[in-house]
C-alpha cells in the first residue's frame, strides 16, 4: 500500500563546489632573536610584506588583464552580431562585415580625431550594457586633454566585517567631457633591469603584435611611391609586398563594479619552526578565482 | 565588457618583404589569388625570402593583403590604403612618426 504522509516543504541540500586556486606569493622568514629589539623587528617585518604585498598586487594585476584578454568579447564580433542589417547574412558575409569593423578598431585612437568618442559609438551600437568605464593603453594622448580628474575607488572585499573594507583611489582617471566616460590608463609593468635610476617598460598587458601586409608601389618616372614606414623613406621596389609587424594595444570598455577577481588576500598565519626555534615564518598567501561580471551570470558578459 | 582590438599603435617592429605564393615564384599553392597577384582587401599566402631574395621555403601563412598608400614626388596623396591603417599610412604624422614615439596630429 502506498504510503500516505505529508510531502516535505523543505529540503536543504549542500551544494559542493569545486574549484582551483593559484597560491601566489612567499613566506616572509624572520630571525626571532631579533624580537629584542621590538623597533627593528618590526621594521624589517614591514619592509618584507610591503615588497610582497607590491608583487602580489602587479601579479594581481596581471592576472585580471590576462582573463580580460583571454575571456571577453572583442567589440568587432559584437557589433556584427548587433545590428540588425547583418542579421540575415550568412558566415562569411558576416566575417566580411566583422574584417570592416576590425579594420575601423585598428588604431582608432590615433586615426580619429575624437578616438574615445569614436569607440564610445561603436560600443553603445554593439551592447545596451550601460558603459561608464575606459581604460586605455599608455600613451593615449587625447585624455591629457581632459579637465576633470576623477577618483576611481577600489573595494577590497573578503573582509567579513564591512566597515573595515579597504578602498583606495587612483588619480589617473579622466572625464570625457563628451561622453561622460571615466577613462584610466594602463601603464605597462617596469623592469629595473638597468638599474632603479632608468626603469624601462615592458609590453603592457593589453599589447599584442599583428600583422599585416601591404602591397607597395613605385613609378620612377613620375616619382609616386608607396611610403616605407620602416626606414621613413620613399619605397624602393615596385609591386613589392612587405609585412610589418606592429605592437598594437587594446582598449577595455566596461560598467564600474564589473569583473570582480580576488578574493583572500592575505591569508596569513605565523608559527615558530619547531626544528628551528630562532625562526618564525609568515606564510602569506593571495589566491585567486575567475572573473565573473556582476551585470549578468555568465562567466564573460558582452 | 568588451574588448576594443588593437585601437592604440605603439609602433613597428619589423618590416620584411614577403613574396605570395604562386606559380610565378615557384610556389603555386596559393588557392586565392593562383597566378595573379593578390588583390587589395583579399587572403593570399605569403614566404619569406630566400639567401638570394626570392621567394623562400618560409611560410607566413594566410593573411589579408592592402595596397599601400601612394604619393607624388611632392608627398600629396594620389590614392589612400583602405586597409586597416588607413590615414596613418602618410609620410608625416603615420606609423613612422608613432613609432618614434611623436604625437600624431589626427586626420579624420
Amino acid at each position: 500500500m502506498p504510503e500516505s504522509a505529508p510531502a516535505r516543504a523543505v529540503r536543504t541540500r549542500e551544494e559542493e563546489i569545486s574549484v582551483h586556486l593559484q597560491r601566489y606569493g612567499a613566506d616572509l622568514v624572520m630571525d626571532t632573536n631579533l624580537l629584542m629589539m621590538p623597533g627593528a623587528y618590526a621594521d624589517e617585518f614591514n619592509l618584507k610584506l610591503e615588497f610582497q604585498q607590491r608583487a602580489m598586487e602587479a601579479k594581481l594585476v596581471e592576472l585580471g588583464y590576462r582573463a580580460i584578454m583571454a575571456e571577453c568579447r572583442e567589440l568587432h564580433e559584437a557589433i556584427v552580431d548587433a545590428n540588425p542589417a547583418f542579421a540575415s547574412l550568412d558566415d562569411n558575409s558576416r566575417a566580411q562585415h566583422g574584417l570592416a569593423a576590425w579594420n575601423q578598431c585598428f588604431g582608432a585612437l590615433q586615426k580619429y580625431s575624437n578616438g574615445v568618442g569614436v569607440i564610445m559609438a561603436m560600443a553603445k551600437r554593439a551592447s545596451t550594457c550601460p558603459f561608464d568605464t575606459l581604460i586605455v593603453p599608455a600613451g593615449t594622448e587625447e585624455i591629457s586633454n581632459f579637465g576633470v580628474a576623477s577618483n576611481a575607488t577600489y573595494l577590497v572585499s573578503g573582509i567579513r566585517d564591512s566597515d573595515k573594507s579597504i578602498t583606495f583611489g587612483s588619480d589617473s582617471f579622466r572625464v570625457d567631457p563628451i561622453s561622460g566616460l571615466r577613462v584610466g590608463v594602463s601603464r605597462p609593468p617596469q623592469t629595473f633591469e638597468a638599474g632603479t635610476s632608468a626603469p624601462r617598460a615592458r609590453v603592457g598587458h593589453l599589447s599584442r603584435t599583428v600583422r599585416l601586409v601591404v602591397k607597395e608601389t613605385v613609378d620612377a618616372a613620375t616619382g609616386d611611391s608607396s611610403w616605407n614606414h620602416m626606414d621613413n623613406k620613399k619605397s624602393e621596389t615596385n609591386n613589392a609586398y612587405f609585412l610589418y609587424d606592429i605592437v598594437v594595444s587594446s582598449a577595455v570598455i566596461a560598467v564600474a563594479g564589473s569583473g570582480h577577481l580576488c578574493l583572500g588576500y592575505p591569508s596569513t598565519s605565523t608559527f615558530s619552526v619547531p626544528t628551528s626555534p630562532e625562526e618564525s615564518i609568515t606564510q602569506v598567501r593571495s589566491i585567486r578565482r575567475p572573473l565573473r561580471c556582476q551585470q549578468c551570470t555568465n562567466k564573460v558578459c558582452s | 565588457m568588451l574588448i576594443i582590438p588593437n585601437c592604440f599603435i605603439e609602433g613597428i617592429s619589423a618590416r620584411t618583404q614577403v613574396y605570395p605564393l604562386k606559380a610565378a615564384n615557384g610556389r603555386p599553392e596559393n588557392p586565392y589569388a593562383e597566378d595573379a597577384d593578390p588583390v587589395s582587401g583579399t587572403q593570399a599566402y605569403f614566404a619569406g625570402a630566400d639567401a638570394t631574395g626570392a621567394a623562400g621555403a618560409a611560410k607566413y601563412g594566410q593573411m589579408y593583403t592592402y595596397d599601400a598608400a601612394r604619393f607624388d614626388a611632392a608627398g600629396k596623396m594620389l590614392s589612400p590604403n583602405n586597409g586597416p591603417l588607413g590615414n596613418l599610412d602618410r609620410p608625416v604624422g603615420g606609423l613612422g612618426s608613432i613609432t618614434a614615439g611623436i604625437v600624431v596630429r589626427k586626420m579624420d
